[in-house]
Parts: structure tokens; sequence; C-alpha cells
């Protein structure tokens, strides 16, 4: 499973799951925030294009750096 | 439950989860850590053979027919496994077959770190 490719185009079968849970939030009124709410709060931040930069996510947005130094 | 436990999600049509079921089996059989089962986005009769053909180390199996709860879970597929503490609250999570590795250096430290 790719964890990089977004909900949209993912072939993943987990992927189907959300676009349907995703759908059926959006008809229930859900905004935005609360469905992306609703996803982090199970699948952490990773889930998320622009994690917030807090301290645990600090390797997501600057942890390329440190690889960056071995080559 | 008032133990903790490793929940295992697993389902018929996952290969991964047959390479893993051996380390499942023996980790069951131990009687270290208990195991239930998350039967996941499988077929009843398809899952019970399975378990008849590879046996069944499962104290309990929780059946997850169409993956709903599995989301509530954080599952991304199968295998995964997730210890849950004594207290019920999630203490780690393994994407991918356990191996004998994973079980002493990931999953039975945290349990001596979380006893009372």
């Amino acid at each position: 499973m790719c964890q990089n490719q977004s909900l949209a185009d993912s072939n993943a079968m987990i992927a189907g799951d959300l676009r349907k849970e995703v759908f059926a939030l959006m008809q229930e009124g859900k905004t935005d925030a609360e469905i992306k709410a609703f996803l982090t709060e199970r699948y952490t931040d990773f889930v998320l294009y622009d994690p917030p930069l807090q301290s645990k996510t600090w390797l997501l947005w600057f942890g390329h750096w440190r690889f960056c130094w071995r080559v | 439950m008032g133990q903790p436990y490793l929940l295992n999600v697993f389902a018929s049509w996952c290969p991964s989860c047959r390479v893993e079921h051996p380390v499942i089996s023996e980790l069951a059989r131990s009687g270290r850590l208990k195991v239930i089962g998350f039967n996941y986005k499988d077929q009843r009769e398809d899952a019970l053979r399975w378990l008849q053909q590879f046996g069944d180390p499962y104290a309990q199996i929780l059946v997850d027919a169409d993956g709903r709860a599995g989301i509530d879970l954080g599952v991304y597929g199968a295998p995964e496994s997730f210890l849950i503490g004594a207290d019920g609250k999630v203490l780690h999570k393994h994407v991918g077959p356990v191996t004998a590795e994973v079980i002493e250096q990931e999953l039975l430290p945290l349990l001596q770190g979380a006893q009372p």
C-alpha cells in the first residue's frame, strides 16, 4: 500500500473505505475541520498533506535534512 | 478487559497473515500474552475454514465484516497488531506481520513498563 498517494487517487482497499466514510460524513453535514479531525484522531497527522508544526511532527517537516547529510 | 492483550487483525484473503500465523500461535500458546483476533473484511465461511486449516490461536474473535470498526481503530489493512494495555489503551501498533523479534523487542518490553 502506497502511503503517499492521495485518498482520491489510491487504489488501496482502505482508501475506498475511507472515501465512503468521508462522503457519509459530508452528507451528515460535517465541516472540513470535523472530517480532518475524524481522520487524524484515527490515523494521526500523517494523513494530512500539511501536518501542524509541533514537536511530534518535527521529523515529518525537517527529518529529510538528517538524511541529506548522509549522501 | 483487566489484562493486556494483542489484537491481531487478520483475514483469510491475507497472505502475510499466513506468514505470521505460527508466530501468533506460539505467542498465544506460550501464555505470555493473550491474543484476540480481529477478522477484517472477511466472509465468515472463509475465515472459519482458514482457522480450521491453520489453527485458531485466539481467545476471542471480533468480526468486522465491512471494515467500519477497523476505521475507528485506525486499521490500514491486514495483518496489523495492536498491543492493548490492561486499561484498554493502545500501547503500540505494528503494521505488517508480527515476528519473534517484534514480540521480544517492541511488544513485551512495553508491558513491563506498563505494570502498576
